[in-house]
């Protein structure tokens, strides 16, 4: 069938829904790329600026020199506001809210998450002074220039990419942002300039010769494998005719199935150990005394710090019949120079090392030149690898079955004559025995027929198993023959699904006690430290105990924790027990065991103790 | 005629209740006993004792009571038991370890090897099994 990229794309063009207070939506590079300046960086001698804003076009930017190892080939969008035009916006956003049409947060990301994330989250927050990032009102200096634009000509245009592989045909939609907003805008984990997004469609040609789409994929926060797709007909697939709907993070852009609040966690490679070490009691706490409540899930996120990812959809939608439709799709299949030419980053380099306040590479590279899974494997970048697409998946069932089955024969052939062998050699044995003087060969013989016979049982395991697989292919060969698929969502593992707040009792109270509780705790350690010292210990513990029970009663779990902490402190007892008892629970165990050889060297070492 | 006539109930709680719960209570009931003992005789003797001795035995005392009450309610597979059980097991051990890390008198040990024996009984299977972290009635609501 001959295809028409551009009207393929449009077919199944997604739907975007925003969250009330989102700024900045898919924008044209072009006219982006025109407001920009480019920079470079190289190593021991700093930034120098390329090309001005207004000298850069898409072309200028598709033929940038290569630069030395270590520079960093960056745009800039925008400068900081001054004080006057700062105070300006913030009269302006002011005005907005009373329209009701800025985002509220509502019960925040700290009421959700326990006080070791909470704590982290504080350090978190600190290490921004340190490292280099977004200032803070540049969102405001990019939410303003981005508006000018915008009104100067409204238009909503994405970047189709069809790409074949392995019997799928791949449509790729990707969008572009001037900037992520996510932490200014949005209690997120980071702000940076330039924002590229996409989706896929994985498509197949059915027997009727039309394209039959299979599953969807959804990018975000650069997660990849399977959770990140979805067959076509999962009813967590929203579709309005043969468009799929994607809820859009506010700031973040990363796209979702379900409309929601999103918990997305910062892993902190550095507690890597400590959140091991968490395993591997939990585990411990499990097998020893039976309860399940010290989950891997638990010790994954105790500490990790954690950003809720607004996904609500109440906002603007873009797509077909919708209140803002696409422009024509810009096709960027062959690569124009701009995505195959510029490895830089799109937007600002912040010089972040943990890299979140730096702006994105484009569609086709990364952060650090390379390209980008999704665009070289498509497939492999949601885990499709395996699957075949369906209008060849009976096909290689029966070929399948074919091969196996000449496999199976092979072996049935040679087992006829390993079985001779076998009979051969127990004959041959049978004779020998009782002959003295072939002693040496019947042992020879009877190593052999060990040997032959574990040979043939693993032969005829094999057999079986070839048996059984070549039914169950047969079976799967006849449903696919049927139109019959297997179920929608037995790749998932963990997906993401919206984050409740129905496990919190009072909501606003539980929002407050989180916001407040950590800074609450860190004046009453000062309080302790300056005027009664001699209650540290002590006072510490009272503490951090009245801090569990408050948090624990919010989330309905001061039952786990009183169990829990009966375990801990009985765990600190037997402690002591054993530091106060040692030569007491030695000579006991001396005369309740029986002497062996590690009970002779405690004997020898408690003889030595009573010499002394 | 039999002079103390059970109820049904009360035939019931016996007839439903594992041993092992059977015993855990009588033993919280033991450590009740003991508790108000070890309280009669930390009691200040002096006329002006010292605040710390007071508040030692008043302490002991509230824990005894706290325990016999707790080993009513276990016998009787009341749905919170085993949680106040724990919590009382909790609380002797902080307050012994409070103790060692202070005056450390003889008797904190005694608290604590029967601390540490009544966590690990309270963990016991049978006893889990009676006492689910969360109860609820039969029309699904959880219990108080």
């Amino acid at each position: 069938m001959s295809r028409d990229d551009k009207a393929l794309l449009q077919r199944f063009e997604p739907i975007l829904r925003y969250t009330k207070g989102e700024q900045f939506f898919p924008f044209d590079v072009e006219r982006y790329v025109r407001k920009c300046s480019l920079w470079v960086h190289r190593p021991g001698v700093g930034a120098e600026r390329l090309y001005d804003e207004g000298e850069l076009s898409l072309e200028v930017l598709g033929n940038a020199s290569a630069e030395p190892f270590g520079s960093v080939q960056y745009l800039k969008f925008i400068d900081p506001l001054n004080v006057a035009q700062l105070a300006s916006y913030r009269l302006q956003t002011l005005s907005r809210e009373r329209r009701a049409e800025a985002f509220h947060a509502g019960p925040g990301r700290l009421a959700r998450v326990g006080y070791s994330s909470r704590v982290l989250d504080a350090i978190f927050s600190l290490t921004l002074l340190a490292r280099g990032r977004v200032p803070g009102d540049t969102a405001a200096a990019a939410a303003l220039s981005y508006e000018a634009m915008r009104q100067e000509e409204e238009k909503y245009p994405y970047y189709g990419r069809v790409v074949e592989q392995d019997g799928w045909t791949v449509l790729q939609y990707w969008f572009f942002y001037p900037f992520n907003n996510w932490r200014s805008g949005f209690f997120g984990l980071n702000d940076h300039e330039g924002d590229w997004e996409m989706l896929c469609v994985y498509l197949y040609e059915n027997k009727a010769g039309d394209w039959q789409p299979e599953w969807l994929a959804y990018a975000g926060h650069e997660f990849e494998g399977n959770d990140q797709r979805r067959r076509w007909d999962d009813p967590e697939v929203e579709l309005i005719g043969e468009h799929p709907v994607a809820y859009a993070g506010a700031g973040s852009h990363a796209s979702y199935f379900q409309a929601g609040e999103y918990l997305a966690d910062l892993e902190i490679p550095l507690l890597s150990p400590l959140v091991s070490l968490a395993k591997q009691l939990g585990r411990l706490w499990r097998r020893f005394l039976g309860e399940d409540f010290a989950s891997n899930d638990i010790a994954e996120h105790l500490f990790r710090v954690p950003f809720v990812d607004f996904a609500r959809g109440d906002g603007y939608s873009i797509g077909p019949n919708q209140e803002r439709e696409w422009a024509e799709p810009q096709v960027i299949s062959p690569e124009p120079s701009w995505v195959s030419g510029y490895r830089g980053l799109w937007g600002l380099w912040a010089r972040d090392p943990v890299m979140g306040e730096n702006a994105p590479g484009g569609p086709k590279y990364g952060r650090f030149g390379r390209v980008r899974k999704a665009w070289h494997d498509p497939l492999g970048w949601t885990g499709l690898n395996s699957q075949n697409p369906p209008q060849l998946a009976e096909e290689q069932a029966r070929a399948r079955i074919e091969s196996l089955r000449k496999q199976s024969e092979t072996v049935k052939r040679e087992l006829v004559q390993k079985v001779r062998e076998l009979r051969d050699l127990g004959l041959e044995a049978e004779a020998m025995q009782a002959l003295a003087h072939m002693q040496s060969r019947y042992l020879d013989h009877q190593k052999k027929i060990r040997a032959l016979s574990n040979e043939i049982d693993d032969m005829q395991a094999q057999l079986a198993e070839d048996e059984a697989m070549i039914g169950a292919l047969s079976q799967h060969a006849e449903k696919l023959e049927q139109g019959k698929r297997g179920p929608s969502r037995a790749h998932l593992q963990r997906p993401q699904v919206p984050a409740s707040s129905a496990g919190m009792r009072f909501s606003r109270v539980a929002e407050t006690w989180a916001a407040a509780s950590i800074g609450l705790a860190m004046i009453a350690f000062v309080a302790i430290v300056l005027f009664a010292p001699e209650y540290l210990l002590s006072g510490v513990f009272i503490m951090v105990a009245v801090v569990a029970v408050i948090e624990a009663t919010f989330r309905r779990r001061l039952n786990r924790l009183i169990n829990l902490l009966s375990g801990v402190l009985a765990f600190a007892a037997s402690i002591v027990l054993v530091i106060e008892f040692f030569w007491t629970i030695l000579i006991l165990s001396r005369q309740l065991c029986p002497l062996g050889k590690p009970a002779r060297t405690l004997e020898l070492a408690i003889n030595k103790k009573e010499a002394g | 005629m039999r002079l103390f006539q059970r109820d049904s109930a009360a035939a019931n709680f016996q007839s439903t209740r594992p041993w092992a719960v059977t015993a855990c209570g009588r033993l919280l009931g033991l450590q009740g006993f003991a508790l108000i003992f070890l309280a009669w005789t930390i009691r200040p003797a002096s006329p002006n004792p010292v605040l710390s001795e007071v508040w030692l035995a008043l302490s002991f005392s509230l824990l005894g009571l706290f325990a016999i009450i707790t080993s009513v309610s276990l016998l009787r597979l009341a749905a919170r038991a085993r949680n106040r059980a724990m919590l009382l097991q909790g609380i002797s051990l902080a307050l012994a370890l409070f103790l060692y890390f202070g005056e450390r008198p003889g008797y904190i040990y005694a608290v604590m090897i029967y601390g540490i024996f009544m966590v690990l009984y309270l963990h016991h299977p049978d006893v889990r099994a009676c006492f689910p972290y969360d109860p609820i009635n039969e029309e699904g609501e959880r219990l108080p």
